[in-house]
């Protein structure tokens, strides 16, 4: 199959929709470039921040084994406030502050990253390592959907990102239709303003 | 995005499930490749040619044969894509060449071989944690204390470590800043003491990788080296203990809560005005503005407002708006907010003047610009 590459600018708070004027599946809100693949019909799409960084890089396996309903996406976004939330009392508090939390909500696998991370293990060991038991996990659908959001909330948080990014991190998961609205309604988060200015 | 998630969940794609039985199998396999690593972190490459020699699986074989002659990620990879390993129809084989492969990339980068486990070990899923775990203590469990000589190299950073050890959080907080890389090299010179107070925050594991790579650096690193991990970490506690300070001074939690609310609603508002002002009066305003005050008052803008300003500017003029952006720093709050009075006082004059823009926008200019103006003063 013939692969294109291409890029394209666009705007922070709009979804981006079309590439060159074609439709794709996903959109993210928040400044950046778009670098897509146009591939299995514009399913594999990545993109990255300001920085250069990957923020989403989509394959079209991963959206088959994340697909679950809008209705089901939706009921993660009080996990993703309580991730903010936990975000900031990392900060103040540290890894003692952020154990009870994590074990409260109860997933093993964020009970093993949190371990692994307590070991000193991060940076690209730890992401590789998580990605590692993710692919390995045996759940499809929502409960992948999830782990995926617990994991992606884990590594911003132990890296100390500012909430702001850690909210643009997760947002890019549920879609161009909900991003909007999660992130306006998120954004009284405090340090939210320490990054945006 | 969790890196190399889209890389791993495609490869394990249509990958059919393998018995506990043959996990158990390659759980073992792993743990030989660690125990192997550990004796080459003594021996060098001679200990992995003779394992390689001796040993009876090809992946194995293979990959110990290629980290002893030095080869690196991509030759690893190359050898590993051969038909015998890659094209294998049995699930078990195939999961077995991708954890031996995870280890033989690990050994390459040499990683500590703790690491090398955890990052074998992941491939067999969360049921295999536990076991991994009670496979680590043992081992921690089985060894001899080190009995090498204290190597100190003259500093305030044992003096540092303890003082820090008091206030555990704060402690914890510039060790993991750190990283345990630094923090090993950093104790290389140390006395036996501050490697006791920091072992503790990394755990049982993580803190017998600590000393392990303290001891595997104390004796490949010169002390000029040493000197100079130790001035990295005391620089990285500095700088956190005055973050600390300057937080603490700016009074409790729920006050800052509030700074940064009222200060969301600033920045949206200012932009908003941005984006619903008129071409013609924003124009006039702009020209009238110098350039280092509209990119401090820009400090205090969403990025659509950013672009709104950017677009309406000429060439000269925008290119003159992108150095002072550049050459400005970060600025405070409060001087950010003065520049920004100044700039609203130009979009009043100039909405007024240009008598295109509705009466609604030019009272939302005022009144916004002294609701400011009374919070600074």
């Amino acid at each position: 199959m013939k692969v294109h590459y291409f890029k394209a600018e666009f705007p922070a708070g709009k979804s981006c929709r079309t590439i060159k004027n074609k439709p794709i599946r996903f959109g993210i809100i928040g400044s950046g470039t778009v670098v897509a693949r146009q591939e299995w019909n514009y399913n594999n799409i990545e993109v990255c921040n300001d920085r250069g960084e990957f923020m989403i890089q989509w394959t079209a396996e991963l959206a088959r084994r994340m697909a679950c309903s809008r209705e089901e996406r939706l009921t993660l976004i009080p996990l993703v406030r309580t991730f903010i939330e936990m975000s900031a009392s990392f900060q103040e508090g540290g890894l003692p502050a952020l154990s009870p939390q994590v074990a409260a909500i109860g997933e093993p696998l964020a009970i093993i990253g949190l371990d692994l991370y307590s070991e000193g293990i991060v940076g690209e060991a730890f992401q590789d390592i998580m990605s590692t038991y993710l692919s390995t996990s045996p759940e499809s659908g929502f409960p992948f959907f999830k782990q995926c959001i617990l994991i992606e909330s884990l590594i911003g948080i132990t890296e100390v990102e500012p909430p702001a990014l850690l909210l643009r991190r997760l947002v890019a998961y549920f879609g161009a239709e909900d991003a909007l609205e999660l992130l306006e309604s998120t954004i009284s988060t405090p340090d939210w303003s320490r990054d945006r200015t | 995005m969790i890196r190399n998630l889209p890389g791993f969940v495609a490869s394990s794609a249509g990958c059919q499930p393998v018995s506990r039985r043959k996990k158990t199998a390659i759980f073992e396999v792993a743990a030989r490749l660690t125990l192997i690593a550990e004796k080459s972190r003594l021996g060098g490459p001679e200990v992995l040619r003779n394992s390689a020699l001796l040993e009876r699986r090809k992946q194995l074989k293979l990959g110990l044969d290629l980290c002893a002659r030095g080869m690196r990620h991509e030759s690893i990879d190359a050898a590993f894509r051969k038909p015998a390993f890659a094209r294998s129809e049995d699930p078990g084989e195939r999961l077995e060449t991708l954890v031996i492969r995870a280890g033989i990339h690990a050994l390459s980068e040499g990683d500590h071989p703790f690491l090398i486990f955890r990052k074998m070990t992941a491939f067999l899923g969360l049921e295999f944690y536990a076991k991994s775990n009670d496979w680590l203590a043992a081992r921690i469990t089985r060894r001899r204390k080190s009995r090498t000589e204290e190597l100190i190299v003259p500093g305030d950073l044992p003096d540092v470590i303890r003082e820090l050890a008091k206030d555990r959080i704060l402690f914890e907080r510039v060790i993991r800043t750190t990283g345990r890389d630094i923090m090993s090299a950093s104790l290389a010179g140390c006395p036996r003491e501050s490697l006791q107070l920091i072992k503790p925050v990394f755990g049982k594991v993580g803190g017998t990788i600590l000393e392990d790579n303290m001891l595997f650096l104390k004796s490949r690193l010169s002390t000029e080296e040493i000197a100079a991990a130790q001035s990295t970490f005391l620089e990285i506690e500095r700088t956190i203990h005055n973050q600390k300070q300057i937080q603490d001074a700016s009074g409790p939690e729920t006050s800052q809560a509030q700074t940064d609310s009222a200060n969301i609603h600033y920045i949206r508002e200012l932009t908003r005005i941005i984006l619903d002002i008129e071409d013609r009066p924003l124009k006039i305003a702009l020209s009238g503005t110098e350039a280092r005050t509209l990119a401090a008052a820009m400090q205090g803008m969403e990025p659509a407002g950013h672009e709104r300003i950017l677009s309406s500017l000429g060439k000269r003029d925008e290119k003159r708006l992108l150095d002072a952006l550049d050459n400005l720093d970060l600025l405070e709050t409060p001087e950010i907010q003065r520049a920004a009075t100044q700039v609203l006082a130009r979009l009043s004059e100039a909405s007024i003047k240009s008598g295109k823009q509705s009466s609604e926008i030019i009272n939302r200019i005022n009144s916004f610009a002294e609701s400011v103006i009374s919070k600074l003063t």
